[in-house]
């Protein structure tokens, strides 16, 4: 029998008197357990329910757990992204209503305002004609064009137009045209010709890597929601919605993207999501190209009728741009591959380009410029994106505003 | 391999189920053997890097061979010797001159606590407590037993002989308490201690910045009290997992903790904590030279006064046992003043007052509270030579001041005193829930939901945090 031995001495008898010796591991029996003191072993073993309701408990307890963090995550990262301001378009699918302010919040960012101006546009300046002796840029694109989720300040539009006004010496506005889907279909095309009546000095199409893998692809006009989806859905399906609108595992997420080592080996193994990093490209990337093709084509003919310089911001996603500062990327990845593409497709049509990514890869952390698990540019990122296309700006098109503060357009560097 | 790291789970998971995949004594014995070997391995891949090892086992093995029962009375000193010095010589103490010192690396993982089996084991054969000669395979298996192999606990090596022949039952309810024993280990390594030590760092990378002497004090005290808490956490949440992982192997190792901070004394704590160290250490040191003493000093007036000193000398070599720099001397010395005081303490009042009288007074709710804030302080302040080093010591007395020092240990007494008398009020309030003899929170419903929640917690934190576990304090030893 397994025992502990403890010495007393005798001081009388001058020697060791008696080896006290506890057994161990016996049903009944009091022994020390670290974490509760002296417990004694039930004497009975398992009942028989135990073998169904000790699972049942474990299953319980989980389940409550996950309820404690779901209701703890949504209270401490609320989200708001539903836009008040919008209101059914039949041409675009929807439009923000002008003078309208709204409030929203990614669970990752802060609070911020939407203001729209009198033409429906996240612009501080009015959409009146151009005051003499200030220039004025039409901003047109997707979610990133549009500041999604960031505060006003912050955003591409507003800083661009901050930078260009210190460069310049002189005023320069932006006119925020984008909007969330306003890269798919015809409505490219709408948004141009809706820029140019505000007859800017230039236009600027603000494109990712995500607008080629859906919004291009992306024929249908109706942007209304699908209906419920859930419902055809298997109970993968389901559950795999459930977990995606988790705000707890969204925030597991977050935490767990901030890791490069677990981030990039995800990213990378999202098929032809990631694909337009391994060239040559793919099928289904060949044909996203071949379209962007097509559609720069009619932008740039509609653009260069007006006489207005096109030019495309390119902006990397989050992991492009973290293996865009790796000295070694994984074998076969080059996160160079689709800005090359797409620079050559805007050479072609006599196409402005801004690879925002020369500024955004100097910073220490890339991946903290981005939202984790949404994935759009964040406030800390769309101001050095801004930095990027200003600079491209003053060296290029805009390089001798400052001698120059007529509002003719000038010609494509 | 790292205990508290998931490598070490799954290996013990596959290395249990093998071995309960045979019910023979010799299959049990060999994949225990076989998984011990693969455990040492995994910390060096240089096969010479363990033969300094393999010398030290079989020099202890050669020596309980040769004086098992009596059988060679003067070779006995002398093997006893041999082994000690061979153990401060491997473990390069630095009162022995380093070029005597083994000129290349070895493993020295575990060496500490192999050392207290092997002395154990000679002690005991020569005694003739061991009542059988021991087979080389009980003798691999008893001192590299890979549960407890890094940081103990200490097991007597006639309680290994009879789990070995004569294995524990390993029905279902033993298996759920051993995997709620490891689940707590986890979390109290991967999370608590996790926790306590980011913030006993961030406190002292504040401290130099302290503008203000309360700031510097409440600082201070954050230092000095949380290690106590955090070395506890960490080396009894790996205690925890080894007890629950032998579990497996039908071996019930000796627990090495008991609720040490609710301790009334410092003698009191030494029985609580790392209870197998203070144990062998009072059986092989302190209860020899008590009754050396005693040999000599036959009045047994002067006994209680005798054990103050075996106690200053045994918790001396408890704490120089930690390590070989100067430091640990003082560590060391610390702790024999903390316990023969202590004992000293008892044995004057004890006179003064009367037995009766003083078993009253250390009765008093107050008084008891008092002490036990004393104890946790006394024990958190002999810490700060355990890890510090002499460099460190100097900048947080440069940081504090006399008088700031004097602030810190005065403000852990009080906050001490109070935390702890709540927290087992509490404690006892919560497990009186039920009834007496059938606490509810005991129950193992209770237990069930408990493990449930620290596993699911800790495996989300680790997972969240994508970083390894703390490794174990006491491994360094």
């Amino acid at each position: 029998m397994a025992t502990n031995r403890q010495f007393r001495i005798c001081v009388k008898c001058n020697s060791i008197v008696s080896r006290r010796s506890t057994p161990i591991g016996q049903r009944g029996v009091p022994e020390l357990d670290g974490n509760y003191g002296t417990t004694t072993v039930e004497t009975r073993g398992l009942p028989k329910r135990d073998l169904w309701l000790l699972p049942l408990i474990s299953l319980a307890t989980l389940l409550v757990l996950v309820i404690v963090a779901e209701a703890a995550a949504r209270i401490a990262w609320p989200e708001q992204k539903t836009n008040s301001c919008t209101k059914p378009d039949s041409a675009l699918g929807y439009r923000f209503m002008p003078d309208c302010t709204s409030r929203m919040k990614s669970a990752e960012g802060p609070w911020y305002t939407n203001d729209y101006n009198d033409c429906g546009y996240r612009s501080a300046q009015p959409c009146t004609p151009v005051p003499a002796g200030t220039r004025r840029i039409a901003l047109i694109g997707s979610s990133l064009a549009e500041g999604y989720l960031v505060p006003y300040p912050d955003t591409i539009g507003a800083r661009l137009a901050q930078d260009l006004t210190r460069r310049c010496g002189a005023p320069v506005e932006v006119q925020n045209l984008g909007g969330m889907g306003y890269f798919s279909a015809r409505r490219p095309m709408l948004r141009l010709e809706e820029a140019l009546t505000l007859r800017p000095n230039a236009v600027i199409l603000v494109l990712t890597p995500f607008d080629l893998e859906t919004g291009i692809m992306e024929e249908e006009e109706d942007l209304t929601p699908a209906g419920p989806v859930v419902n055809h859905l298997g109970v993968r399906g389901r559950l795999f919605i459930h977990l995606k609108e988790s705000r707890a595992f969204m925030m597991a997420q977050h935490f767990r993207f901030r890791d490069m080592a677990v981030y990039l080996p995800l990213y990378l193994n999202y098929g032809d999501k990631a694909d337009y990093l391994r060239p040559p490209f793919t099928p289904p990337w060949q044909e996203r190209l071949r379209r962007l093709d097509e559609r720069l084509g009619q932008l740039s003919e509609r653009a260069h009728a007006a006489a207005v310089p096109l030019v495309i911001a390119f902006v990397p996603q989050e992991a492009e741009l973290v293996l865009m500062t790796q000295q070694a990327p994984p074998p076969g990845v080059h996160p160079d591959a689709l800005p090359e593409a797409i620079a050559a497709i805007a050479a072609r049509h006599d196409v402005g380009f801004v690879d925002t990514s020369d500024v955004l890869k100097t910073q220490a952390n890339p991946e903290l410029l981005y939202y984790q698990v949404d994935g759009h540019l964040s406030g800390d990122g769309q101001p050095l994106a801004a930095q990027s296309i200003a600079r491209w700006f003053g060296a290029g098109l805009f390089s001798t505003c400052q001698a120059d503060h007529s509002s003719a357009p000038e010609a494509t560097p | 391999m790292n205990v508290p790291s998931p490598e070490f789970l799954a290996f013990s998971a596959v290395a249990a189920l093998l071995f309960n995949a045979g019910g023979a004594v010799w299959w049990r014995r060999m994949v225990l053997f076989i998984a011990n070997a693969l455990f040492l391995a995994s910390f060096s891949h240089d096969l010479g890097a363990f033969m300094p090892f393999a010398g030290f086992l079989l020099l202890g093995y050669g020596a309980q061979r040769v004086t098992w029962n009596k059988g060679n009375r003067r070779l006995f000193p002398v093997l006893l010797i041999v082994t000690l010095a061979a153990f401060f010589w491997l473990k390069r103490y630095s009162f022995i001159p380093s070029e005597a010192f083994l000129p290349f690396p070895y493993v020295l993982i575990g060496l500490s606590y192999v050392f207290f089996r092997v002395i154990h084991l000679i002690v005991d054969s020569y005694e003739g407590d061991v009542t059988k000669p021991v087979d080389p395979l009980s003798y691999l298996n008893y001192t590299l037993n890979f549960t407890s192999l890094v940081s103990g606990p200490i097991q007597r090596y006639q309680d290994y002989h009879a789990m070995e022949t004569e294995p524990l039952a390993l029905d279902l309810p033993v298996a759920g308490r051993a995997l709620e024993r490891i689940i707590v280990g986890y979390f109290k390594i991967a999370i608590l201690s996790m926790l306590l030590s980011q913030a006993q760092h961030h406190a002292a990378d504040a401290l130099k910045d302290a503008r203000t002497l309360p700031e510097s004090v409440w600082l201070g005290a954050q230092i000095v009290a949380i290690y106590p808490l955090y070395l506890y956490c960490n080396f009894s949440g790996y205690v925890d997992v080894v007890i629950g992982v032998a579990r497996f192997f039908r071996i019930a190792l000796p627990e090495n903790f008991n609720r040490p901070f609710s301790a009334g004394n410092f003698l009191d704590f030494w029985s609580r904590w790392h209870i197998t160290l203070s144990q062998w250490l009072k059986t092989y040191v302190f209860t020899p030279l008590m009754l050396l003493m005693m040999k000599r000093v036959t009045a047994p007036s002067l006994a209680p006064f005798l054990a103050v000193i075996a106690f200053f000398v045994t918790f001396f070599l408890v704490g120089i046992w930690h390590g070989q720099t100067s430091v640990f001397v003082m560590f060391g010395f610390l702790q024999g003043l903390g316990v023969s005081g202590n004992k000293l303490y008892q044995v004057v009042m004890a006179l003064w007052l009367g037995k009766k009288g003083y078993k009253e007074l250390a009765k008093n709710a107050l008084y008891h509270a008092v002490s036990r804030g004393l104890t946790f302080t006394w024990f958190a302040f002999t810490l700060i030579f355990f890890w510090g080093d002499w460099n460190q010591i100097d900048a947080l007395k440069d940081d504090l001041g006399w008088t700031g020092g004097a602030a810190v240990l005065a403000a852990i007494w009080v906050v001490a005193t109070v935390t702890l008398a709540l927290w087992e009020t509490l404690r006892a309030r919560v497990l009186s829930i039920g009834g007496a003899g059938r606490s509810w929170v005991m129950s193992h419903y209770v237990r069930t939901a408990e493990a449930t929640a620290l596993a699911a917690v800790t495996l989300a934190i680790l997972l969240l945090l994508n970083a390894p576990a703390p490794d174990i304090v006491y491994k360094a030893f």
